[in-house]
């Protein structure tokens, strides 16, 4: 059943083939690591890039389309459904995920007017294409799914503003040259992520690059995150200490009789 | 102004939890109850996780009720030796209820849970206390004095064997019961992210019949002590106690309850429990309408286990 993912595999080795005799993507992200600090509300990552081919490729009547990506560390996600039980909304049914946290999509024209669905899906541009694996016993796997769960999924992630499409975002800013300002939400998970371009032509991806962005807390947030991930028996400790002191000196401070 | 949360992995308004906490801060000051089973399902419904929400309240329940504590300890209105009984069989509890919480949460039932524990018990203690003390008003009312109930002295707690005599309370009691109450609402504290203030007051006086006078600061050294174990074991087992979120509540708890216990002080007894008792059942029937009402999504996403959420 991972055909799919087999099939999305050779996709790519296929690019690195033909990229380096055609036309190639070169681009750059304006930063390489979001810091979050304790008054993160959220960000902006830019991409600038050119389209670059040398001088042996025959010149294209139609214009270049561009997709960006900012994909998210992969993390499991139960997506659950409620079924009526003696009267009550029980959660019943479920699927496991194991998806990207984070996933938004910027092109330089609607999604679907790019390239076919099929030729999308095996690019891996655009939610409606996104391959999602399922958590099974005994590992990973991509299944033929249930729709409804999988609709569900996204649509529950594009509300809680983490997963996302901005077709026609991204700007010609000359012939070759492009530029692309993807918002990043304040809920953003921490992680590595990665920021894949693909360049489509006449309904046909050209060429892909792929770079790296990382989201880390920082400063005081860090230390915390850190000390009870690691050491959470201290932090355990530092907790009750912080609360019983606070206890105390409230009691102190205003003390009524 | 945004305070991103370090473990929550949650932006939130600083002032918003500052205000949420002082509100029921100010609610808990003037009911004398710790407030958890309000904070609770206001954080969540603020979009905090409701195993960061739960696991952060009860930081700010230990802080709260170690002020309260300190007030009655001055006033030497605690009685040590059942408190001590208490709080062991409360730490059992809290131990236990650290795991199924952990359990529940990976098979997905601990909102199922929570929510029809908050029914039950709201409901039947907030609906008791209503029709209790509006049947005092009434009487009062028609300046009836209602008869005193003559306490019974041969109950289930004089029966059963163990029996422990608790001198300041005056009580000759057997220890199963006391333990077993202790140990009740430390589970129930860990799972809701409640300190039970408003379960273990009516059982202490109608179970065990503790003097009125000594029932809150006993109970009080009871929720410090399992509420500050139950943060540690949230701490160090499931990584849920978010210490600025739990910071927070206790700075707006600690200054909302003083303005709530100048109110309080205004009030009748009997009205302050009539009150009480419909805001609990009001929070009871919220529940239950969530539980029993088609939900706009039947679809919902969560985390698998690994850090906050």
């Amino acid at each position: 059943m991972s055909r799919r993912l087999a099939a999305a595999l050779g996709f790519g080795l296929a690019f690195a083939a033909s990229s380096a005799t055609a036309e190639t993507l070169v681009f750059e992200p304006s930063t390489k690591r979001v810091e979050i600090t304790s008054n993160f509300s959220g960000t902006t990552l830019t991409v600038y890039g050119t389209v670059e081919r040398d001088a042996a490729t025959i010149g294209r009547g139609g214009d270049y389309e561009v997709a960006v990506m900012l994909v998210g560390p992969e993390r499991a996600a139960v997506t659950r459904r409620k079924e009526r039980l003696l009267g009550i909304w029980v959660n019943r049914d479920s699927r496991t995920y194991h998806a990207p946290a984070f996933y938004a999509v910027a092109t330089t024209r609607p999604i679907a007017e790019m390239a076919a669905a099929a030729t999308l899906k095996t690019a891996q541009v655009g939610l409606d294409g996104l391959i999602l694996p399922e958590v099974v016993p005994g590992g990973v796997e991509v299944l033929a799914g249930t729709v409804s769960f999988r609709d569900a999924y996204l649509r529950l992630r594009r509300r809680e503003g983490l997963y996302a499409e901005y077709p026609g975002a991204v700007r010609r800013l000359g012939q070759n040259l492009w530029s692309v300002t993807l918002p990043i939400p304040a809920e953003v998970p921490v992680g590595d992520y990665k920021v894949r371009t693909v360049l489509f032509a006449d309904g046909a991806p050209l060429a892909e690059q792929v770079s790296h962005v990382e989201v880390v807390k920082s400063g005081f947030e860090q230390e915390v995150a850190e000390l009870a991930g690691v050491h959470s028996w201290i932090y355990g400790l530092i907790c009750v200490g912080v609360s019983l002191l606070t206890g105390w000196l409230g009691g102190v401070l205003f003390r009524r009789d | 102004m945004q305070l991103y949360l370090p473990i929550a992995e949650w932006p939130v308004n600083m002032f918003m939890i500052f205000g949420v906490g002082g509100a029921v801060g100010f609610i808990s000051g003037m009911f004398g109850v710790g407030g958890g089973f309000l904070l609770t399902p206001l954080l969540v419904f603020y979009g905090i996780s409701p195993a960061v929400a739960v696991g952060s309240v009860s930081a700010q329940v230990a802080a709260s009720s170690a002020s309260g504590a300190l007030s009655y300890w001055r006033r030497k209105l605690i009685d040590w030796k059942l408190a001590l009984f208490l709080l062991v069989g409360g730490m059992l509890g809290s131990v236990v209820g650290v795991e199924v919480f952990a359990v529940l949460r990976k098979i997905g039932q601990l909102d199922l849970v929570i929510g029809l524990c908050y029914v039950v018990f709201l409901g039947f203690v907030g609906g008791f206390m209503t029709w209790e003390a509006i049947g005092t008003i009434l009487a009062s009312r028609r300046n009836e004095v209602p008869a005193p109930k003559k306490p019974r002295t041969h109950g289930i707690v004089q029966t059963l064997p163990f029996q422990v005599r608790f001198h300041r309370s005056k009580l000759v009691i057997s220890a199963i019961p006391v333990l077993a109450l202790g140990l009740g609402i430390g589970f129930l504290g860990t799972l809701l992210g409640i300190g039970g203030g408003f379960l273990i007051v009516p059982a202490m006086i109608y179970l065990l019949k503790v003097p009125a006078n000594l029932v809150v600061g006993t109970s009080l050294v009871q929720m410090v002590v399992t509420m500050a174990f139950t943060t540690f074991l949230q701490a160090s087992n499931n990584h849920t106690v978010d210490i600025v979120l739990a910071f927070l509540l206790m700075i707006g708890g600690v200054i909302g309850a003083q303005f709530g216990a100048q109110i309080g002080q205004r009030l009748k007894g009997e009205q302050l429990r009539a009150l009480l008792g419909l805001l609990i059942l009001a929070v009871g029937i919220r529940f239950a309408v969530e539980l029993v009402v088609k939900p706009a999504d039947l679809y919902s996403l969560s985390m698998v286990i690994g850090g906050a959420k």
